[in-house]
């Protein structure tokens, strides 16, 4: 079984469609990567998983249970977290205090802050500053750690290299895929190609609000059309 | 009279710091409110004339100031969240205008709730045995209650401040106000954490209520000019932060109080002067919210 199942999502803004019918799987463990043109429809669909969007029609399944219609507090409580493309920081929190509210008093087993600030040192020597004060790359480390924190099965990330620096893009890379090996499910968002590829074993391809391509990474160049109708390579 | 005399001024601004501990009472609701739903309860002001019409009803029928301080907020928290059952929870979702003339009908409602229970002349409240009398500071006389009103607004500042940024509990209202679908979306459940906030913010007008009766005297519309005076401070303050609305209080309270004693006739313009003045330099209030542009 899948741990993410998406069928037949819609969502809309006002009266325009944005996304269309989509369906896809994230299976347990490993790293998923959605990935197409700007405006695809791949923020909304993130967002319409979440129940961020008002109008919204379709299943979604995490390991079985369906979360479409709950709240999206509800949502992350099942096992979600979304680290959205504004990344979400809470500038009048510090750093420890926006690491704080994500906990939610797990047991033992699990996310601590120990951990999160043993996978990123420097929100440990960050940690009474406050978060309006960080740089992009502190921000998108804080947000992956407290998405980390809520010990969440699905970690989704959207776009975690816009607007980075190269050295801290290979330093959230590495982090990813240090989580990957872990044992940590992903759904990876990109406009970064390579950076995805890297990480995923699957990939899922949008254009226009559809699905049009699912598979193995290794067999998305096989595919010339998809790579250069739907994501202009 | 005059700004001269260090006795006078002085005591103008403890009659400013006791205006400014009703305010900072009254507004500091509906700013964390506004902060975390973008909701205006314009009957926030009716709320405190209710703490002070049941602390008036309880200090006759007990003979006890003391069970009255107590039992008036929870009274209005209690009703606060009545109202949030029957129709704020509705108006959330709802536009704008919708919650403003729901809660404008609501201060009508109010007016005649009291006039019928209570009627229309004023009452007075007796200020409890030992904050009776008076004390001499730099040789004027001054009301010990008026110090009395100065300390819980003091006290209630402090105990939240303490809340709000020591507790996670505090961080979790904080990280609503800073960006609401980010909180929803660690698992933060925002619906209750508004219905805590706003039950609280309910009672703390209760309470300004019932400790403002013994200085004012209760009567139907003792809301009102109370509401304005709020509405401004959490305005000029910045809506959804505790030291905006401490700071609003205090400089509303002097202009106020300070207006009132030079040119009384001036001061409510004053005010509006004051207001106009700190949006023109700062736009979101003097502690504007960090999470929105
Ligand atoms: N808040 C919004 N209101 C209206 N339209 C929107 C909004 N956000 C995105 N859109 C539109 O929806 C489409 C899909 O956007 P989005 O999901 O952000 O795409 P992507 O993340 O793939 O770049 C685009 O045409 C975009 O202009
Ligand atoms: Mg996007």
């Amino acid at each position: 079984m899948s741990l993410l199942a998406v069928e037949g999502l819609n969502a809309w803004y006002d009266r325009s469609h944005v996304v269309q019918g989509v369906s896809f799987a994230v299976p347990e463990g490993g790293v998923t990567a959605l990935l197409g043109r700007n405006g695809a429809g791949k923020t909304t669909t993130l967002k319409a998983i979440m129940g961020l969007v008002r109008r919204r029609s379709g299943s979604v399944r995490l390991a079985g249970q369906p979360v479409d219609g709950l709240p999206t507090h509800a949502v992350a409580r099942a096992g979600v977290a979304y680290v959205p493309e504004t990344r979400g920081v809470f500038p009048s929190l510090t750093v420890r205090e926006n690491l704080a509210v994500a906990m939610r008093g797990a047991g033992a087993e699990g996310w601590t802050l120990e951990r999160v600030y043993g996978l990123f040192p420097r929100l440990a020597e960050r940690s009474e500053s406050g978060g309006g004060t960080l740089s992009g790359g502190e921000q998108q480390m804080l947000v992956i750690a407290r998405a980390l924190l809520t010990n969440a099965r699905l970690l989704i990330l959207d776009e975690p290299t816009e607007g980075l620096a190269p050295t801290v893009i290979r330093e959230i890379g590495a982090c990813l895929a240090t989580l990957k090996t872990e044992g940590l499910s992903t759904l990876l968002v990109e406009q970064n190609f390579a950076f995805a590829t890297a990480l995923a074993d699957r990939v899922v391809v949008m254009g226009k609000g559809r699905v049009r391509w699912e598979g193995e990474t290794e067999r998305l160049s096989d595919d010339p059309a998809v790579m250069h109708g739907w994501l202009g390579l | 009279m005059a700004l001269t005399d260090p006795a006078f001024v002085a005591i103008q601004v403890l009659n400013a710091f006791q205006l400014a501990s009703l305010l900072f009472l009254l507004s500091v609701g509906l700013s964390v409110v506004f902060g975390l739903m973008n909701f205006i309860n314009l009957a926030h002001g009716t709320l405190y004339m209710v703490g002070a019409y049941v602390g008036y009803a309880v200090a006759q029928a007990s003979g006890s100031f003391w069970l009255a301080l107590v039992l008036a907020p929870v009274a209005v928290a209690l009703l606060g969240a009545i109202l949030h059952w029957l129709l704020l929870a509705r108006l959330q979702a709802a536009n704008p205008m919708k919650q403003v003339l729901a809660t404008f009908g609501l201060i009508f409602m109010g007016l005649d709730a009291v006039r019928w229970v209570w009627g229309s002349q004023s009452h007075g409240l007796e200020a409890p045995a030992g904050l009776d009398g008076s004390v001499t500071l730099l040789g004027q006389t001054y009301p010990v209650y008026r110090l009395f009103v100065i300390a819980v607004g003091a006290a209630v500042a402090v105990g939240l401040y303490l809340v709000l940024e020591r507790t996670r509990l505090g961080a979790r209202v904080r990280a609503g106000v800073d960006d609401r679908d980010m909180a929803a979306a660690l698992g933060i459940d925002i619906g209750r954490l508004f219905f805590g906030v706003f039950c609280l913010g309910c009672g703390l007008a209760g309470l300004a209520g019932v400790v403002a009766a013994p200085v004012l005297s209760v009567y139907p519309g003792m809301n009102m000019s109370v509401l304005v005076l709020a509405l401004i401070v959490v305005v000029v303050g910045g809506p959804g932060s505790l030291s905006g609305a401490v700071i609003g209080s205090l400089l509303i309270a002097l202009v106020q109080t300070f207006g009132q004693v030079f040119a009384p006739a001036l001061a409510s313009v004053a005010i509006y002067a004051a207001m106009a003045i700190v949006l023109l330099v700062r736009p979101g209030g003097l502690i504007p919210l960090k999470g929105r542009s």
